[in-house]
């Protein structure tokens, strides 16, 4: 084992993906996270 | 706006400056100090062993009294009229359809207020724009629709976001109900499995928001607005997405010295934290990892880690990498 040279990017991803605080996959409609998101980035990385 | 003259005169006047500066220093101080942060800040302190209903309680509460905001913005409205160089000494909170001011920073909650303009509103729903998603916090928030302006809002339930969240079940997202808001009404909207939409507003809404910090699901959930489906998910921590980015290039700097503090980071609250951290550790120095990654694969609480362990340890006991290993 001590001699393996493990590739991280050979490492399998989770099923569930989860990408970097604060981003978004598509535009919201509009309401709840538009309204939230910003704020709840402010106060958690206060 | 501020252009030509206006401008030119004040940047080269360095007096004119300091007093500007001075004057948002002391609506920031008068602010702090002042009777309506204190009641605030009193509030939020006395609420013992505090959870997220608790905490939104509590807001709840003071938000039935309003008369702050309007001599809030009034004292605003007259420095600024006094001098348009003064800007609002408060952080701001931005988005496409919200412009407001960060007015109350705890670390149980932060209340902003601010405006969304029925323009804005339309601008959002009008503009071009390809797939659209329904969005879910992942915590709870108090609204305060001071002017509702005519609002219609529907709402839309998901299941429970937990520690334990997969892709696979996240069901989808379901419409609840619409109706329109009126003046001074309170929302609590759990983000945790809530979410509201802004259908359409008759004119501009001034809306108080508590996001609320205790208990909040480690996710921020999309689903899409017309299929109803999962499309994806985000940390709602950046502390997580920093935890990721270092031990990265911890990594990538072969920083054996390290190793201690990333297999603490293994027992994280967050299941996408926990692997992240294995990879890299396995990149690190693998025969370290290896016995995390057999307590992963046979006892981590989110099925993800411990299916994406299994599948390297199996991986690493095959025929051929034995061969390879020896």
């Amino acid at each position: 084992m001590d001699n393996f040279r493990i590739m991280v990017e050979e490492l399998p991803e989770l099923e569930t993906e989860v990408a970097v605080s604060g981003s978004v996959r598509q535009q919201e409609v509009g309401g709840g996270v538009c309204l939230f998101i910003a704020l709840g980035g402010l106060i958690f990385s206060a | 706006m501020i252009v030509g003259k206006d401008v030119k005169t004040w940047i080269s006047d360095r007096p004119r400056q300091r007093a500007t500066l001075a004057d948002m220093a002391a609506f920031a101080r008068d602010w702090e100090q002042g009777a309506v942060h204190r009641r605030f800040r009193e509030a939020f302190d006395s609420i013992e062993a505090p959870t997220a209903e608790k905490v939104a309680d509590t807001a709840s509460a003071l938000f039935a009294d309003e008369s702050w905001v309007d001599a809030l913005i009034d004292g605003l409205a007259a420095r600024m009229r006094a001098d348009p160089f003064f800007d609002p000494p408060f952080r701001q909170h931005r988005t496409d359809i919200y412009d407001g001011l960060l007015v109350f920073e705890h670390e149980l909650v932060s209340i902003a207020a601010g405006v969304s303009t029925a323009a804005q509103l339309a601008a959002k729903k009008t503009a071009p724009r390809g797939p659209t998603s329904v969005g879910f916090t992942g915590h709870l928030g108090v609204f305060k629709y001071v002017k509702a302006g005519g609002a219609l809002l529907s709402f839309w339930e998901v299941p429970p976001i937990t520690a334990g969240f997969t892709a696979a079940d996240a069901g989808q997202c379901v419409r609840t109900g619409e109706r329109e808001i009126a003046d001074g009404e309170i929302l609590v909207i759990d983000g945790r499995h809530q979410s509201f939409v802004i259908e359409r507003a008759r004119s501009n809404l001034v809306i108080l928001q508590a996001t609320i910090a205790p208990d909040r699901a480690p996710l921020c959930v999309e689903y899409d607005s017309a299929s109803r489906g999962f499309v994806g998910c985000s940390a709602t921590h950046d502390t997580s997405s920093r935890i990721q980015m270092i031990t990265t290039l911890l990594r990538k700097l072969d920083c054996d010295a390290a190793l201690p503090a990333m297999v603490d980071l293994l027992d994280h609250p967050d299941f996408f934290v926990r692997w992240h951290v294995m990879k890299e550790l396995l990149g690190l120095d693998a025969g370290a990892a290896l016995p995390h990654l057999r307590r992963m694969a046979a006892s981590d609480p989110h099925p993800d880690p411990r299916r994406a362990a299994r599948a390297v340890l199996d991986r690493f006991e095959a025929p051929a990498a034995k061969r390879q290993a020896a």
